[in-house]
């Protein structure tokens, strides 16, 4: 039965924050904020097992919440289906918590899928129909197959998407008529967290396999576990990372960012990352946040801290870091990207696409700027031109374009991390984790996947310099045919900063000087640093394990920043390590590249 | 500061070898879909012929870390021999050998439960619906070794704890 749980009036209103910018750049509107529309929240229930995945050893249960605008007089409306992750299925009145499903007779439901109303409301007052399915009964058997239920996620979502197809053409119980013909489902956006982050990429896999006959045009894994190295292309892609996620501890989601790069020729849509410094595992859902669900919740970190007593401290995500986000302001950081992702490529509200590419600041409702973005621009001639994709050794001596690389002055200069004979692991390390623990969690772009273990992750650039009079330099040539690079906005390239290598200053961000030189033979120099806060030193204690870690994050640098050059006839791109006497680069993906 | 740094990392990892045992999640991380119905049966089946048991205390009368407090592992019959996979290689087996860590109530993360034996990975955990038990199971007896090592985590990684008791096995060798 449908219920009406709250109605409320959306006033416009500006979120007071107090934030500093990013240098270089411009604020946008703020996604976050909320809309005009007044929304409604119901619920649909079909039962605990009214529906079996595929080979998936039990039923489980069609239920979700929708929150959707008042006025449906407006539709059809864009439409996004979100999905929680692995957790606790029910509880009894003493807060002990099961998992099993259906929950036995003293226990009740735990409401993971209501975990994220907070979000959900914000994107109905802004026109869309949201809803957020109930995957408990997957959770409660997902151990025991061996995709860890991915494709039990999948096919739930397809489930409920072929439910709105009849509440959108025929209607149906428990809403009647009330959505025909309000559902836009040939343009739908997922969101997915934890085990449902990479159920949304399984989902999308599946429904290209069944001929797509939902329009799903934007996937966003929020803190994603990959056991199977998925890998989507063709779609509009943003991964959420939080840095101090004290569960999937080696941010393995980082590879549905790094594996669909390059993977199909002419992908026409751009893939997001965005990095959550303070973030943990379990705050992007109330239910399972402490203190605001009565039983199953707790901080990530925490428990990883009850093992490793190292963590409890840690400057960065330890308990008592001022550097840790309170469950609010991580819901911020949620709210505002899902906010951004779903407006802009579902709605078209392109002026969000600044915050997304990393050309403009978090915004307000993010409450927090420790945020770092990467964005890889859609492979078409007018978005994007590599110069360097750095994935083979050819890559070091001749680039993507087919022109010279030169460097000078750095050592080690080589390439880490992706397919052999390159090793493995960038970080020195990483092998004696991998060896010891299984896992390598203070790089996550070379992340093992239980079902894939022997896979590789992302190939990169591995610098190194020590100058005596400031000569270390590194030089990408731009043959014949690439030079007129005036129609692109910047020029960008994926960096971190390797934390383990003597050469940096711990605590200190890194910096470098980025060189255009034009036919005339003019430069124009920008500093890296004045333009992007991606350079910097990636924050943790070593006694933690888990952190510091390596993420690779965009340095964009707008093209208008470089004065008294031709950007018609550009002949090189040299970074010079003119900035700090010493230090230790991870570089990925230099490119020329524009908005999508 | 590059030395205080590795020796901050060697601390961490003289720290975490003193419970944890070496594992590669590559050994055995990937499952046969075709194995999954076979494996759910034995996860749930009764109880087999006890074949090893131990406990896990951090202190006289305190669970260990996580909250295990005991294993056992039976010997599980199988009613008619089955291929499957050993150390990538295909094999008929007539028995099955399930581990139960008992304790709890165990966490439900989206990383599995893993559990390895002297370092080599066992499988994925499947918990009990009272998340008062978690079983592993494996075709390998290879892996039982007297006197092993039995490690609990999550994901293989850091969030991993080696139990005080070895495996003792009541009839070894």
């Amino acid at each position: 039965m449908k219920r009406l749980l709250l109605t409320f009036a959306i006033l416009s209103l500006l979120f007071a924050g107090n934030f500093s910018t990013q240098p270089g750049s411009a604020q946008s509107s703020d996604p976050g904020a909320p809309g005009p529309l007044a929304v409604i929240r119901a619920e649909y229930n079909f039962g605990d097992t009214a529906f079996t995945p595929t080979n998936f050893p039990a039923p489980v249960e069609l239920r979700a919440s929708v929150h959707h605008p008042a006025d449906l007089s407006g539709g059809p409306f864009p439409f996004i289906v979100f999905l929680h992750g692995r957790h606790a299925t029910c509880f009894d009145a003493n807060g002990n918590v099961a998992l099993e499903w259906p929950c036995s007779a003293g226990r009740s439901t735990i409401p993971s899928f209501q975990g994220y109303d907070y979000s959900a409301e914000q994107l109905a007052s802004h026109g869309f129909i949201v809803i957020s399915i109930s995957a408990n009964g997957v959770n409660a058997q997902d151990n025991a197959v061996a995709d860890l239920g991915a494709l039990a996620r999948a096919e739930l979502i397809q489930k409920h998407l072929e439910i709105w197809m009849t509440f959108n053409t025929t209607g149906g119980a428990p809403f009647s008529t009330q959505f025909v013909g309000k559902v836009n489902l040939n343009n739908v956006g997922t969101m997915g967290h934890s085990r449902g982050g990479e159920g949304v990429i399984r989902h999308f896999q599946l429904n290209q396999s069944q001929g797509s006959p939902f329009g799903v045009k934007a996937v966003f894994p929020l803190a994603p576990v990959d056991f199977n190295r998925g890998v989507i292309n063709n779609v509009n892609l943003l991964v959420m990372l939080p840095y101090c996620d004290g569960d999937v501890l080696d941010l393995q989601g980082a590879h549905f960012y790094d594996d669909a790069r390059y993977n199909a020729p002419g992908d026409t849509r751009p893939k997001h990352s965005v990095l959550i410094m303070g973030g943990n595992h379990n705050f992007y859902n109330t239910v399972w946040t402490p203190g605001e669900f009565p039983a199953g919740a707790s901080d990530d970190w925490a428990v990883l801290s009850s093992v490793l007593v190292t963590a409890a401290n840690d400057p960065q995500c330890g308990l008592s870091s001022s550097n840790r986000l309170t469950p609010a302001q991580q819901r911020g950081t949620g709210k505002a990207f899902f906010a951004a992702f779903f407006r802009a490529y579902l709605k078209g509200e392109s002026q969000f696409l600044s915050i997304l590419t990393s050309a403009a600041p978090p915004p307000p409702s993010a409450t927090t700027n420790e945020i770092h973005v990467a964005y890889h621009a859609p492979d078409n001639p007018q978005k994007r031109r590599d110069v360097n994709r750095l994935l083979n050794a050819g890559n070091l001596t001749t680039n993507t374009l087919g022109g010279a690389v030169t460097q000078n002055g750095l050592d080690p200069y080589d390439l880490c991390g992706g397919e052999a004979p390159q090793p493995r692991f960038c970080l020195q390390r990483s092998p004696i984790l991998f060896v010891n623990l299984g896992i390598t969690p203070n790089e996550p772009h070379a992340a093992p996947s239980f079902n894939a273990p022997d896979k590789r992750g992302l190939s990169q650039l591995r610098i190194a310099w020590v100058n005596v009079i400031s000569t270390a330099q590194y030089q990408n040539d731009l043959p014949a045919g690439s030079r007129n690079v005036s129609g692109f906005e910047a020029v960008q390239f994926r960096v971190s900063v390797n934390f383990e290598d003597p050469r940096n200053t711990s605590g200190q961000p890194q910096d470098l000087s980025v060189i255009l030189t034009d036919g005339l033979g003019r430069a124009s120099t920008v500093r890296a640093g004045s333009q992007s806060r991606a350079l910097f030193f990636p924050p943790g204690a070593n006694a933690s394990v888990v952190v510091p870690r390596v993420m690779q994050n965009s340095v964009r640098i707008p093209l208008s920043s470089f004065g008294g050059v031709n950007l018609g006839d550009i002949r090189s791109i040299r970074f010079r390590f003119d900035q700090r006497g010493s230090g230790a680069l991870l570089i990925s993906d230099l490119a020329f590249a524009s908005r999508p | 500061m590059y030395l205080k740094s590795c020796f901050s990392l060697a601390i961490a990892l003289v720290s975490l070898t003193v419970f944890w045992l070496p594992v590669a999640m590559a050994q055995g991380g990937a499952r046969e879909p075709q194995d999954d119905l076979l494996l759910s049966q034995l996860h749930k089946s009764s109880q087999g012929k006890v074949i090893a048991e131990g406990k896990n205390t951090a202190g006289p009368t305190e669970p260990g870390p996580f909250s295990v407090t005991d294993y056992t592992v039976e010997e599980l019959g199988l009613e008619k021999a089955v291929r499957v996979k050993i150390d990538g290689r295909r094999v008929t087996t007539s028995k099955a050998y399930r581990i139960t860590l008992k304790g709890g109530p165990f966490q439900v993360r989206a990383m599995p439960a893993t559990l390895h034996i002297d370092g080599k990975l066992v499988g994925l955990g499947v918990e009990s619906p009272n998340l008062d038990s978690i079983t592993f199971v494996t075709f390998d007896r290879s892996l039982l070794d007297e006197g092993a090592t039995i490690k609990f985590g999550y994901g293989g990684g850091p969030a991993s704890v080696e139990l005080s008791d070895k495996l003792r096995l009541t009839n070894p060798k």
